[in-house]
C-alpha cells in the first residue's frame, strides 16, 4: 500500500538553530495550506554528540501537522525536500522506496567558508540524492551569496531552481517591539547558536560592542563560557544569556540596535537570526558584506564605525523609526512564511487535490528495540530499562537481552526476552564467554533486526562491543548512570563503541564528582528515570489493604538490599530491634524476587513481615517510613515518592556511590543518613527520629516541593524518534574494505 | 499626526526625484530615500497590496523593472515572475533582454496576470500603439495591464527618426523620449489602443487618507499626469453556463399562467427533505410552490413564505395504512387541482402507495424524484419504486464516493446535479452583522453546537461531556441550536452557552469559528462549501444516512475532524484541542476551498432551472 | 573477583601462526580438562526441577558441568542449587511474539550455537526433547511491511 504526500521533508532534525527552526517554520506553512506533508529524520554526519530531535519539529509531529516517516515507507511524495547538502553527503545506508515528482537540495551554506574551505562536495551530495530518490536534483540555494558560490556547469541530471529558496519567518511568532526612541545607555544586543565563529576577533568584539558600561548595555543570547575562552575578561557590561530553545522573541524586544559582526572564518550563507531581529523591527548593524541580502532594511558599518552609526539614530528619533519600519516591512514584504504555499504551488502544479489513493495515511511499520542489560546486583538495569519500554509507542516493540536473573519481570509485562547467561554463573574463562557472547548476539540481532539497541549497565563487555560492530547501521544507546567510583574510569572508553550516552539525572547530581560528571556535556542528561511515576502508585487504603496492615500502625519498610557485596545483617538487626520495640510498629521486610534464599532472615514476632513485592513502589504509599539502601530507583524512588526514608548506603567496591545520595537527602531535609561502618552506635537515635511524625511531616514537605520530570518519558521520545532515523552519518561505501 | 511613509518599504525620508536641473520633471520630497520608489510605485502597490495580488501564483511580466518592486515581485512570484528591458546590464539585478518591438512575439498570448511597466511607451522606437496592443494580448482575461506614461501639454508629439538629444528633450521631455503624451489628446492617441478611461481619479483606486499616508501628493491625484496609474482589467468572454440536464422538464413555449409545482415530503428524521425542496422553491422564478408534509417542521416552510399542507403519517393517526395511503392520495389530487400543479417533486426514500395512485391516475404530471445517495443498505427495497418517477435528480454528495448504499448501482436514469443548499455561501450574513444578530460578542471564539436530534443516552452522555469541555476553557462561546423537536433545555452556562431556535441557521454562520455538528447532508455540506472548521459527530442510527461515511470522507481529506460515540472522552477531549488551533483551522479551511472548487453552483439553482426551462444562462421567459 | 574479572584477559599472542588456535566458540576453550553434558528440561514441571537436578548431579556430576537447557522462568530455582542453566523461550513464548521475530530460524541457529558453545559429551532430555522443540517453532507471522 502506497501512501501519497504533497512534501516530504529530508532533513537532520537535531540541528539547534536556525536550519531547524526554518524547517518548522515551512512545516507549518504547508500544514495551514492544508498540505500532507511528512518528516524523514535523518542522522547526518555533522552532529556527533547526542541531540535529540528539536522540540519545535518534534511538537509538529505530535500535533500531527507533520507525519513521522520511517525509511521503509513505501510513498510517492510530489516534492521532496532535502534540507542541508551535507545530509547526503554520504549515501543513505537503507534502501528508500519513495518516489517523488520533484526532488529538491535546500542550499543552507555557500560551498565554500570564510577561508575558502570546502563544506560539502556538490557532487556527491547531488549524486547520493538522485540515487536514493530516483529523480533528477534541483538545487535551491537559500540566498544568492549560497547561489554565487555554485558552479556554473553542474552534471546533467542537476538543476538550478530559479528563485531562492530564502529561510521564511512566522510573523505571528515576532512580533514588532514598540518602537522606544533610543537614550544612552542603549541597549544593543544579539543572538545566535553557542559558537565562537560566529562572534568576531576579540579587536573587532570590543569596538563592536563597546565596553563603555555608561552608554551601552551589551545583551548577547547564546553566550556563555565560551566567550571567556576567546577574549578573556568580559566587560561588566556584557551579560550573557545562555541558548534557549524559547523566549527569543522577548529578549529582542528588550534590545535598542542589534549588532552583529562574526569570525572572518564563518561564512554567513544568510543570517536567519538576523532576519528574526529585522522581523521584530530592530535598527540592525551589520558588517557590508550583508548588504547584498539584506538592502536598506540594516545599516552597514566597520566594528570602527558601530559607534558613530548608533550615535546618528540616537540624535535622530525619526531615522531611528524609520529605520525599524524598514526593518520590519523587509521581511513582511519578502520573507512571510505566507509564501511558502505559492513558492510549493510553483514547484508542483496548483491543483491542491487532495492526495490519490485515498485512505488515511498508513501506520509506522513495527520495529524492534533490544534492551540488552547485565546483571548488577539487583534489578536495577531492567527496571530502568522497564521504565523506557512501557513509554515506546505501540509502533515499537521491545525486546529484552539480560544477564539478570529479574528477566522474569520483563516477560511479565510482556515483552520477548532472552537470557545471556554471565561467565560467573558458567564459571567459564572471561575471554571465551565473550567471544561465546559476540556470536549469541550477533544472532540475536540478526534476527531481530533492531533499530535500537539500548545497553544498560556499567561495564561493556568486550563481546557486546564487538557483535554491536557488524551491525553499523543500529543506533546504538548507552544508558549510563552516573555517581562512579574513581575505579570505574577505565570503563569511560567504552563510550566510543555507542552512538549515544543518555545520563538519567540524579537528585544529587552536585555530589557528583566522579569520572562520568566531566562528560556532561557529551551526553544527553535526562531528568531521575522512574519506572513507575509517584502518582501511578496505588491508594494508601488499598495498598495496606492489599498488605494486610491493620488500622493505627505504623509501617516502615526495610529494603537494606540482599547483602550480596556488603554485609548489613547487623546494622539490620539493631534497626529492627529499635522499630519493633514500640507497640504500633510494622516492620515489613521487602524481598527482591532475586534474593536467595539462603540468606536466612529470622522473624522478630508478629509485626515483623517478609513480602515479596515487585514492583514495590506500586505500594510504597502504604509506607509510613522506610529503611532503605540508595541505590539509584530505591534513592529516587523514595524521595520523589515522598516517603521519609532512613538511607544505608551500600558501600561495596562495586557499587555507585550512594553514599553521595545519601548525604545529599539529609544536608537538604529530604530523608536521613546512616553509615554501617559509622553509625551502628545510634540506630536508637536514628529510628527514634525515623518514627517521629513531625521529623517525617517536615522531609516529607521537602519532598514535594521537588519539581520533576520522569526522565524515562524523554528518553523513550528519544529511542522513538532514533528508531526511525535514516543513517548518512557513515560511509557504507566503505563497509567491508578496512 | 505621523509622518508619511513609503508603504513598500516603510521608510519616511522622502528626497527629491533626479534629473537635470530644470528639467520638467523634478518633483520636491517625493522620492523614498529607502527604496527609491515615486508616487506611481507607491501608488501601484497600495493597489496590489489592497486587491490582494501580492500572492497566489500570478505570471507577472515587469518591464523597465524599478527596484523597490522588482525585489518583492520577485520574491512572491518566484519564477512566475518575469522582468525585462531593453538594456539588461543597467540593474543589479537579474533582467532579460526584451526589445517591445520585436520580441513580444515569443510570449504566448493570454499568458500573465499582470503587465506592469511605467514611463516605457515614449521610449519605444517603433509603432507604440501596436506595442501598447500587442503588450495587452498576452493578458489573460481578467488580468491587470498597469502602466503610467509621462505628459506635457501641446499635444501628442513623436519622431521616430534621427533626432539629436537636445531636440528630443526639448521637444519630448528627456534625451531618449521617441515621443510624448498630452493629456488633451490623451484619449485619441494611446486611448485608441487601450481602453484608457476618459478621466483619471486616483481616489477610485486609493482612499484620500490613504494616499496622503503614502506620499502621494494631491497634485498627481487627478487629470493625466506622469504618476497617473493606469490599471485596466482585461475582459472575461461571457460564462458559459454549466448545466447538465438530461431532460427538458418544461414545456418549449412558456405557458400564460404559470403552471405550480408541488413538493411533497415525508416525516423521517430531521428536516433534511424538507430543505432540499425549499432550497429548489425559493430559486423558481415563474412558478409558485406548494407543500405537502408530513414533518412536524412545517413551520418553517410557512416562514419562507410557500403554502404548505400538513398530513400525519399513519403512525401517529393511528390509521390502517390502505385507507391512509388512499386519503393520501385524495389530498395530494386535491392540491393538483387547487393549484394547478404540473410538476411534482418528491423527496423521501420511501416511496408510499398512495404516492404511487396518484402518479398512476395523472399520466401527464411530471414526476421527479429527489433522491440523495449515501442510504443504509438496508432500504435496499425502496430503489424499485424509482420506476413510478421518469426523472430522477441526485444532489451530489462530496463523500460519494464512499457510498456503498443502495442508490450507487441504480443510476441509469439518474440525473446528477451539484449538492442542494438552502443558502449559498455567499449569501450568508457577514460575519459582524451575524454575531450581533446573534447576541454575540464581536471579539472571542464562537463554536457551533448542533448534535443530532435522536434521543440516544450514548449521544446525550457525549452532548454533556462535550458542553463541559467546552465551557472549562476560558473564551469559548456556544451556540447550540434549539429544533423545535428537542424541546427545552436549560443553557448550561449563563453568558457563554446560548441555546438559539435560527431557520435558516447557515445563514448566521460566518460568526463562527468552529462548529461540532453532525454529518447530515445539508448540515455537511454547507459546512464544507461554508469552509467552517468542523469537527463532525454522525449520527450512527439505523435509519439515517450514513453520516459516518461522509465524516469520515471529509476527514480523510484533512477538511473536517471526526469523532464517533465509540472513540471515548479522550478522544473527544484532543478532537477539541485540535479543533481550536488556529493552524488546524487554518489547514481545514483550505481543505474546504479545495473542495469545493473555484466556482460554486447550487443543485437547487439547477433544478430550478431545469423546472423554468432555463438553459445555459437564458431566461426564457 | 571484581571488576577485572569482567574484563577479557588479554594474554600474550602465540608466536607463530601455527599456535593460533582455531577460532572456536567452546565456552571451556581455556580449561580443556572441563567438559559438560547438557540436560534439556523443556515443557518440565517447577515442582520436578529440584529432583532433576539431584539425579544428574549424582550420575554426572562428579565427571562432567552440567548444563541445564529451561524454557521456564524461575531461574530461583537453578541460581539456589547454583546450577548452570540457559533458557530458551517457551512454546507460549514464541507464540506471543511470533510477530516479532523468526523463532523458527533464530531457534535452530541458537541450538547450534549452544552446542558450539558447550560442546556436549551427552544431551539428555526431561520433557520435549529438543528437535520436536526446534520442529514446533513457527515462523515469523505477517505483520507490517518491513
Amino acid at each position: 500500500m502506497s501512501a501519497t504526500l504533497d512534501i516530504l521533508f529530508v532533513a537532520d532534525a537535531r540541528f539547534e538553530g536556525g536550519t531547524s527552526t526554518a524547517l518548522a517554520v515551512e512545516i507549518r506553512a504547508a500544514a495551514r495550506a492544508g498540505l500532507r506533508t511528512g518528516l524523514l529524520a535523518i542522522k547526518g554526519p555533522l552532529l556527533g554528540l547526542p541531540f535529540p530531535m528539536h522540540p519545535d519539529l518534534r511538537k509538529l509531529i505530535d500535533d500531527g501537522l507533520t507525519e513521522r516517516i520511517d525509511p521503509d515507507m513505501r510513498l510517492t511524495a510530489r516534492l521532496t525536500l532535502i534540507h542541508h547538502p551535507t545530509i547526503v553527503e554520504n549515501r543513505p545506508t537503507r534502501r528508500l522506496s519513495i518516489t517523488t515528482d520533484k526532488l529538491l537540495i535546500v542550499l543552507h551554506h555557500p560551498m565554500y567558508d570564510g577561508n575558502g574551505r570546502r563544506q560539502y562536495d556538490l557532487d556527491r551530495v547531488i549524486a547520493h540524492a538522485s540515487d536514493a530518490f530516483g529523480a533528477d536534483v534541483h538545487l535551491a540555494p537559500v540566498s544568492a551569496v549560497v547561489r554565487d558560490s555554485l558552479p556554473r556547469l553542474l552534471p546533467p541530471y542537476a538543476h538550478m531552481l530559479e528563485e531562492d529558496w530564502g529561510n521564511l519567518v512566522e510573523l505571528d511568532d515576532w512580533p514588532a517591539k514598540p518602537v522606544r526612541p533610543p537614550a544612552y545607555p542603549v541597549v544593543i544586543g544579539r543572538h545566535s547558536r553557542p559558537d565562537p565563529l560566529k562572534w568576531p576577533t576579540a579587536e573587532d568584539a570590543h569596538l563592536a560592542y563597546p565596553a563603555d558600561g555608561s552608554r551601552f548595555r551589551v545583551r548577547a543570547l547564546g553566550a556563555d563560557a565560551y566567550l571567556a575562552e576567546k577574549y578573556g575578561t568580559l566587560p561588566t557590561n556584557w551579560e550573557l544569556i545562555p541558548f534557549a530553545w524559547d523566549g527569543v522573541p522577548d529578549f529582542l524586544g528588550t534590545l535598542d540596535f542589534y549588532v552583529y559582526f562574526h569570525d572572518p572564518a564563518w561564512s554567513e550563507a544568510f543570517g536567519r537570526t538576523i532576519l528574526e531581529a529585522l522581523a521584530t523591527g530592530l535598527v540592525v548593524i551589520l558588517p557590508p558584506h550583508f548588504a547584498v541580502l539584506f538592502a536598506k532594511a540594516a545599516v552597514y558599518a566597520e566594528p570602527a564605525e558601530v559607534e558613530s552609526v548608533i550615535a546618528r539614530f540616537v540624535a535622530d528619533p525619526v531615522l531611528y523609526r524609520s529605520q525599524c519600519e524598514q526593518a520590519r516591512r523587509f521581511v513582511e514584504n519578502n520573507y512571510d512564511a505566507a509564501i511558502y504555499s505559492d513558492r510549493v504551488a510553483r514547484i508542483i502544479g496548483d491543483e491542491t487535490t487532495s492526495p490519490a489513493g485515498d485512505g488515511l495515511f498508513p501506520p509506522l511499520p513495527q520495529r524492534n528495540v533490544l534492551f540488552a542489560s547485565s546483571n548488577g546486583i539487583g534489578v536495577g538495569h531492567l527496571t530502568q530499562q522497564l521504565a523506557i519500554a512501557q513509554r515506546l509507542p505501540p509502533d515499537l516493540t521491545p525486546v529484552f537481552a539480560t544477564m539478570s536473573y529479574s528477566m522474569k519481570a520483563a516477560v511479565q509485562h510482556g515483552y520477548q526476552a532472552h537470557f545471556l547467561p554471565h561467565h560467573r554463573i558458567l564459571e567459564a574463562d572471561p575471554e571465551d564467554w565473550n567471544t561465546c557472547l559476540a556470536e549469541e548476539l550477533f544472532e540475536l540481532v540478526a534476527h531481530l533486526r533492531p533499530t535500537v539497541f539500548a545497553y544498560d549497565a556499567t561495564a561493556v563487555f568486550e563481546g557486546v562491543t564487538r557483535a554491536l560492530d557488524m551491525f553499523p547501521d543500529i543506533f546504538k544507546i548507552w544508558v549510563r548512570r552516573p555517581l562512579w567510583q574513581e575505579s570505574h574510569r577505565v570503563f569511560l572508553e567504552f563510550s566510543d563503541s555507542f552512538d549515544a550516552v543518555i545520563e538519567p539525572g540524579e537528585l544529587a547530581e552536585t555530589f557528583d564528582h566522579g569520572p562520568t560528571a566531566a562528560c556532561r556535556k557529551e551526553v544527553f542528561l535526562v531528568p531521575p528515570v522512574l519506572h513507575l511515576d509517584p502518582s501511578e502508585r496505588m491508594s494508601r487504603e488499598s495498598a495496606r489493604a492489599a498488605l494486610g496492615i491493620p488500622d493505627g500502625m505504623t509501617v516502615v519498610a526495610f529494603q537494606l538490599g540482599a547483602g550480596a557485596n556488603f554485609d548489613v545483617k547487623d546494622l539490620r538487626a539493631a534497626l529492627l530491634a529499635e522499630v519493633l520495640r514500640r507497640p504500633d510498629t510494622i516492620a515489613l521486610e521487602i524481598q527482591s524476587p532475586i534474593t536467595p534464599n539462603a540468606a536466612g532472615l529470622e522473624i522478630l514476632g508478629e509485626r515483623h513481615r517478609t513480602v515479596e513485592l515487585f514492583p514495590s513502589f506500586r505500594f510504597s504509599r502504604a509506607f509510613d517510613a522506610a529503611i532503605s539502601a540508595a541505590g539509584y530507583n530505591t534513592f529516587h524512588e523514595q524521595v520523589l515518592g515522598s516517603i521519609p526514608t532512613l538511607f544505608v548506603p551500600n558501600e561495596g567496591d562495586e557499587m555507585d556511590l550512594q553514599a553521595s545520595r545519601a548525604r545529599w537527602a539529609e544536608l537538604t531535609g529530604r530523608g536521613w543518613m546512616m553509615r554501617r561502618d559509622y553509625d551502628l552506635g545510634f540506630a536508637a537515635q536514628h529510628v527514634e527520629r525515623l518514627l517521629d511524625p513531625l521529623e517525617r511531616a517536615a522531609v516529607i514537605r521537602r519532598c514535594q516541593s521537588i519539581v520533576w520530570k520522569n526522565g524515562a518519558v524523554d528518553i523513550a521520545r528519544y529511542v522513538e524518534d532514533h528508531a526511525r532515523m535514516l543513517r548518512t552519518d557513515w560511509d557504507i561505501t566503505k563497509l567491508g574494505s578496512t | 499626526m505621523t509622518p508619511p511613509a513609503c508603504n513598500i518599504c516603510g521608510s519616511s525620508a522622502f528626497g527629491d526625484t533626479y534629473g537635470k536641473a530644470g528639467s520638467a520633471f523634478i518633483r520636491k520630497n517625493v522620492r523614498c530615500e529607502g527604496c527609491g520608489s515615486l508616487e506611481r510605485h507607491r501608488l501601484i502597490f497600495e493597489v496590489l497590496r489592497m486587491r490582494g495580488l501580492l500572492s497566489g501564483n500570478r505570471r507577472v511580466l515587469h518591464l523597465a523593472p524599478e527596484e523597490c518592486l522588482a525585489t518583492i515581485l520577485r520574491n512572491r512570484f518566484g519564477g512566475n515572475y518575469l522582468c525585462g528591458d531593453l538594456d539588461p546590464g543597467q540593474f543589479s539585478f537579474p533582467v532579460t533582454r526584451i526589445d517591445l518591438c520585436s520580441d513580444l512575439d515569443r510570449f504566448a498570448p493570454a499568458s500573465f496576470d499582470i503587465v506592469l511597466h511605467n514611463h516605457v511607451l515614449e521610449h519605444v522606437a517603433c509603432d507604440y500603439k501596436a506595442v501598447a496592443a500587442r503588450l495587452d494580448g498576452l493578458l489573460k482575461p481578467g488580468g491587470l495591464h498597469i502602466f503610467s506614461v509621462p505628459f506635457l501639454e501641446g499635444g501628442f508629439r513623436e519622431a521616430l527618426d534621427e533626432r539629436t538629444d537636445d531636440y528630443r528633450t526639448d521637444h519630448f521631455g528627456q534625451w531618449d523620449h521617441m515621443r510624448i503624451f498630452s493629456p488633451e489628446d490623451f484619449l485619441q492617441t494611446l486611448g485608441s489602443a487601450l481602453p484608457v478611461p476618459e478621466e483619471y481619479d486616483a481616489t477610485r483606486l486609493v482612499p484620500a487618507e490613504r494616499l496622503f499616508a503614502i506620499n502621494v501628493p494631491e497634485d498627481a491625484w487627478r487629470g493625466f499626469n506622469n504618476n497617473s496609474v493606469f490599471l485596466l482589467e482585461k475582459r472575461q468572454p461571457e460564462d458559459a453556463f454549466a448545466v447538465s440536464p438530461a431532460t427538458h422538464l418544461a414545456s418549449a413555449r412558456p405557458p400564460h399562467r404559470p403552471d405550480a409545482v408541488l413538493f411533497v415530503s415525508a416525516n423521517g428524521i430531521g428536516q433534511g427533505h424538507l430543505t432540499r425542496q425549499l432550497a429548489v422553491a425559493r430559486r423558481l422564478k415563474h412558478r409558485p410552490a406548494a407543500f405537502l408534509t408530513m414533518s412536524y417542521s412545517a413551520g418553517i416552510v410557512r416562514d419562507m413564505g410557500f403554502p404548505v399542507h400538513f398530513v400525519p403519517h399513519h403512525a401517529l393517526s393511528g390509521e390502517e395504512p390502505g385507507a391512509w395511503n388512499a386519503r393520501l392520495a385524495t389530498e395530494i389530487e386535491l392540491l393538483l387541482d387547487a393549484y394547478h400543479v404540473t410538476t411534482l417533486i418528491y423527496d423521501v426514500n420511501f416511496v408510499f402507495d398512495g404516492i404511487i395512485e396518484v402518479l398512476r391516475n395523472h399520466a401527464k404530471l411530471q414526476a421527479v424524484w429527489i433522491r440523495r445517495a449515501m442510504w443504509p443498505s438496508h432500504h435496499a427495497s425502496y430503489i424499485g419504486a424509482g420506476v413510478h418517477f421518469p426523472i430522477i435528480i441526485e444532489p451530489d454528495d462530496y463523500a460519494a464516493a464512499l457510498d456503498a448504499g443502495p442508490t450507487t448501482t441504480d443510476r441509469a436514469k439518474t440525473t446528477l446535479v451539484p449538492p442542494m443548499l438552502l443558502i449559498d455561501p455567499s449569501e450568508r450574513l457577514e460575519r459582524g452583522a451575524a454575531r450581533q444578530s446573534l447576541g454575540l460578542p464581536q471579539e472571542g471564539f464562537v463554536v457551533l453546537v448542533d448534535l443530532s436530534r435522536s434521543s440516544n443516552p450514548d449521544l446525550t452522555h457525549l452532548h454533556g461531556r462535550l458542553l463541559d469541555d467546552l465551557l472549562a476553557r476560558p473564551d469559548i462561546h456556544i451556540v447550540e441550536l434549539k429544533s423545535p423537536l428537542t424541546g427545552n433545555v436549560a443553557p448550561r452556562h449563563p453568558t457563554r452557552h446560548r441555546l438559539v431556535t435560527l431557520h435558516p441557521a447557515y445563514a448566521h454562520s460566518r460568526a463562527f469559528d468552529a462548529a461540532i455538528v453532525r454529518a447530515g447532508y445539508n448540515t455537511f455540506h454547507e459546512h464544507i462549501a461554508g469552509g467552517i472548521p468542523t469537527l463532525f459527530v454522525p449520527d450512527e442510527s439505523p435509519d439515517m444516512d450514513r453520516q459516518v461515511d461522509r465524516a469520515r470522507w471529509a476527514q480523510e481529506r484533512g477538511a473536517a475532524l471526526m469523532h464517533r460515540l465509540g472513540d471515548g472522552e479522550a478522544g473527544l477531549s484532543a478532537a477539541i484541542d485540535r479543533l481550536l488551533s488556529a493552524d488546524a483551522r487554518a489547514a481545514l479551511t483550505a481543505a474546504c476551498a479545495a473542495i469545493t472548487g473555484a466556482r460554486w453552483q447550487n443543485g437547487a439553482d439547477v433544478l430550478a432551472g431545469m423546472l423554468e426551462g432555463r438553459f445555459d444562462g437564458e431566461d426564457t421567459e | 573477583m571484581g571488576i577485572f574479572g569482567w574484563l577479557p584477559r588479554r594474554g600474550p599472542k602465540p608466536a607463530t601462526p601455527e599456535a593460533e588456535p582455531e577460532p572456536t566458540l567452546a565456552i571451556y576453550a581455556s580449561q580443556p580438562a572441563l567438559t559438560a553434558i547438557i540436560v534439556t528440561l523443556i515443557g518440565v514441571d517447577a515442582a520436578q526441577v529440584d529432583e532433576i537436578i539431584d539425579v544428574t548431579n549424582q550420575r554426572f556430576g562428579s565427571r562432567h558441568k552440567i548444563v541445564y537447557l529451561t524454557d521456564s522462568l524461575d531461574f530461583m530455582h537453578f541460581r539456589n542449587r547454583g546450577a548452570i542453566f540457559e533458557y530458551l523461550p517457551s512454546a507460549l513464548e514464541q507464540k506471543l511474539h511470533a510477530a516479532e521475530i523468526s523463532w523458527n530460524a533464530y531457534l535452530a541457529k541458537r541450538w547450534q550455537l549452544l552446542v558450539s558453545k558447550w560442546q556436549p559429551v551427552h544431551v539428555v532430555s526431561y520433557g520435549q526433547n529438543i528437535d520436536a522443540f526446534l520442529a514446533a517453532a513457527p515462523r515469523m507471522t505477517a505483520r507490517n511491511e518491513r
